[in-house]
């Protein structure tokens, strides 16, 4: 019963997605694959490498899944853990050398923020392009070798965002429930059932709670570098808030029971339970950049005169920030405001053309982004940005 | 996530804790035994082994995936020491060292680390860099031996598992085979010592001379 297997795996690894789920690092032969067969690399976080063997049902293709730490694809690309090491360590003990006569890796697009194709060609003489950045368009993919702009952009729909809501919601609810368990067990039933309609709220109205992300402007006091999971403007979290306290309002005049310390005492908890979970909603969503407070809001800058159009800014980049003008040979950056600070387009520019620039104009070196990977998680900015004291940002990214 | 976050400067409060304290010892014994003069700290870490190398004069190369590991690596090292440091995965040693380079590579807690292939891999690139007679030291956490044993290891080591885990990010794992992954690439097993559990063991082995398609 394999299914069955797969689909519980598929329940508890969603509704714990907060931890690693590591599989064993190896080769895997999909359909019946030949010596010119495609190969494919992933990283080892369970959940992705069954998603991709679905989504590659009926193909034959060689999949290598890469020692990431069982973390997924863009969460250990950004944090160092995804890169050409990984790569090159997969390249080398999974024997694939032996099965194909070519040495052309297709890696997922999201990797591109820690994997350094040039690393990999020069230590295993494989030359890596980015497939897609969904697993669902792989069969596309493999079928025109062409990679169309929606293959390229990482989108945030109504299942991929109630799959972040039960990635909040069963943890928020398991842990409170169990204490609550001990010593008030007639309130778990309502409190898991608020710490899930309240996630589920969160993210199935995201799109609707704010219009797009919003990051610190130049006025933020300087105490919210403090909040460093927040959202400053706090907005969404405040209007999911005030909906759950109006609704528990509405129950209790339907109810014609009004009881103020229940009201209060509910109204303190949602609250608590809002703010657990939209703790980290630039790594549970695809629309923040990795830092909210103003000091790690970093802007690309483009070095014209460097870039020759190879355009592999264009091609990484998972928000279609970039147009390249092909008479001129240059790229361009059409929507620099979509950009979310991947930095996968400075790892990848093959003339070191872009750059991150901090709000306070500093420009970092790309040596260091394509060093530490880009993330800038806590103290690896310290050393790349003059704002030491506020370098202390969370950002990876869970749902890719 | 904060979670993932890599953080190296906690990672030696962590796998002190997660030791209960030991793991200086284990650095200790190894810098005893190591012969030199050239060796390979493989996983160095932050160099703590490498650093006990070195102030017994040794010629040292810490080799360690993380960067940002052997920036604090770099940081603890005494001026004036013959320390060097590389970036590079345990499978990328044949790309940064001439075959014959060393008399002993040390590695602790680092095999536990890999994967079954890896680890074949890399003691073969081991095998590779070291010159006749060259000596391996593996110290590392190993399943221990009876079902018995296991069960203790496992009661024992959760709970300072997770409270490891949840206040540095840092875990290690038991490894199987060792002895015989270390035979398979070509080396002769000098030397076992393993505390009373069972379940740590540190390795002396010895480069034989390769054989055909053993090591080469």
């Amino acid at each position: 019963m394999a299914w069955v297997r797969d689909a519980f795996s598929e329940v508890v690894e969603t509704c714990l997605r907060v931890l690693p789920w590591p599989t064993l690092p190896r080769l895997i032969r999909v359909g019946h694959p030949g010596r010119d067969a495609p190969v494919l690399l992933t990283c080892n976080y369970d959940l992705t490498v069954r998603r991709v063997l679905r989504a590659l049902r009926g193909q034959n293709a060689f999949l290598l899944v890469a020692p990431t730490r069982g973390i997924n694809v863009w969460c250990s690309a950004a944090g160092g853990m995804f890169t050409a090491h990984q790569v090159i360590s997969i390249l080398r003990t999974s024997g694939i050398e032996r099965e194909v006569d070519h040495r052309r890796l297709i890696l997922p697009q999201l990797s591109a923020t820690g994997v350094e194709r040039k690393l990999v060609q020069e230590r295993t003489g494989w030359h890596a392009v980015f497939g897609p950045v969904e697993a669902r368009d792989l069969p596309a993919y493999l079928a025109t070798n062409h990679k169309t702009n929606e293959m390229r952009h990482v989108r945030f729909p109504l299942l991929r965002r109630l799959e972040m809501a039960v990635t909040w919601a069963f943890p928020v609810s398991a842990i409170g429930g169990v204490i609550l368990a001990l010593g008030w067990p007639r309130l778990v039933l309502p409190f898991v059932a608020m710490a899930w309609t309240i996630a589920v709220a969160l993210f199935g109205f995201f799109p609707w709670l704010g219009g797009r992300a919003e990051h610190g402007a130049r006025e933020t006091p300087g105490w919210t570098r403090y909040l460093v999971f927040f959202d400053p403007s706090i907005r969404r979290l405040l209007v999911v808030w005030l909906a759950f306290v109006a609704g528990l309002c509405g129950f209790e005049y339907w109810k014609d029971a009004w009881n103020i310390h229940a009201l209060i005492g509910w109204g303190l908890a949602s609250l608590f339970i809002v703010l657990l979970v939209g703790m980290d909603l630039a790594g549970s969503t695809p629309l923040y950049k990795s830092g909210l407070h103003e000091d790690r809001l970093l802007h690309i800058e483009l070095d014209s005169d460097a870039c020759q159009g190879r355009a592999m800014c264009w091609e990484v980049c998972p928000k279609n920030c970039y147009v390249i003008d092909t008479e001129r040979h240059k790229a361009l950056i059409a929507l620099p405001d979509a950009c979310v600070q991947c930095g996968a387009c400075v790892v990848q520019c093959p003339e070191d053309a872009l750059a991150f620039v901090t709000p306070s104009g500093q420009r970092i070196p790309i040596e260091t982004i394509r060093k530490y990977k880009l993330n800038l998680l806590g103290r690896r900015a310290i050393a790349v940005t003059p704002q030491a004291d506020a370098a202390h940002s969370g950002g990876s990214r869970r749902e890719a | 996530m904060r979670i993932l976050e890599s953080a190296p400067e906690r990672y030696d409060f962590g796998i002190r804790l997660l030791s209960l304290g030991r793991i200086n010892s284990v650095y200790g014994r190894v810098s005893q035994l190591a012969r030199g003069p050239d060796t390979l700290d493989l996983g160095c870490g932050t160099g703590n082994l490498a650093r006990r190398l070195a102030a017994r004069g040794h010629r040292v190369t810490g080799v360690d995936l993380s960067p940002e590991m052997l920036d604090v690596a770099r940081l603890k090292a005494p001026p004036g020491a013959a320390l060097n440091w590389v970036q590079a995965g345990a499978v990328e040693l044949v790309d940064c060292f001439p075959p014959a380079s060393f008399d002993t590579i040390a590695s602790v807690l680092m095999f536990s680390e890999l994967s079954p292939a890896e680890r074949a891999e890399t003691l073969r690139q081991c095998h590779r860099l070291l010159r006749a007679g060259g000596q391996l030291l593996i110290a590392d956490e190993v399943r221990a031996g009876t079902f018995g044993r296991r069960a203790l290891q496992t009661m024992l080591r959760a709970p300072l598992a997770a409270i490891t885990y949840a206040l540095t990010q840092t875990s290690t794992h038991a490894v199987r085979g060792l002895e015989e992954e270390i035979a398979a690439a070509g080396f002769s097993l000098l030397r076992r010592e393993s505390n009373r559990l069972g379940d740590f063991t540190l390795l002396e082995a010895e480069r034989k001379e390769a054989r055909d398609g053993v090591g080469a």
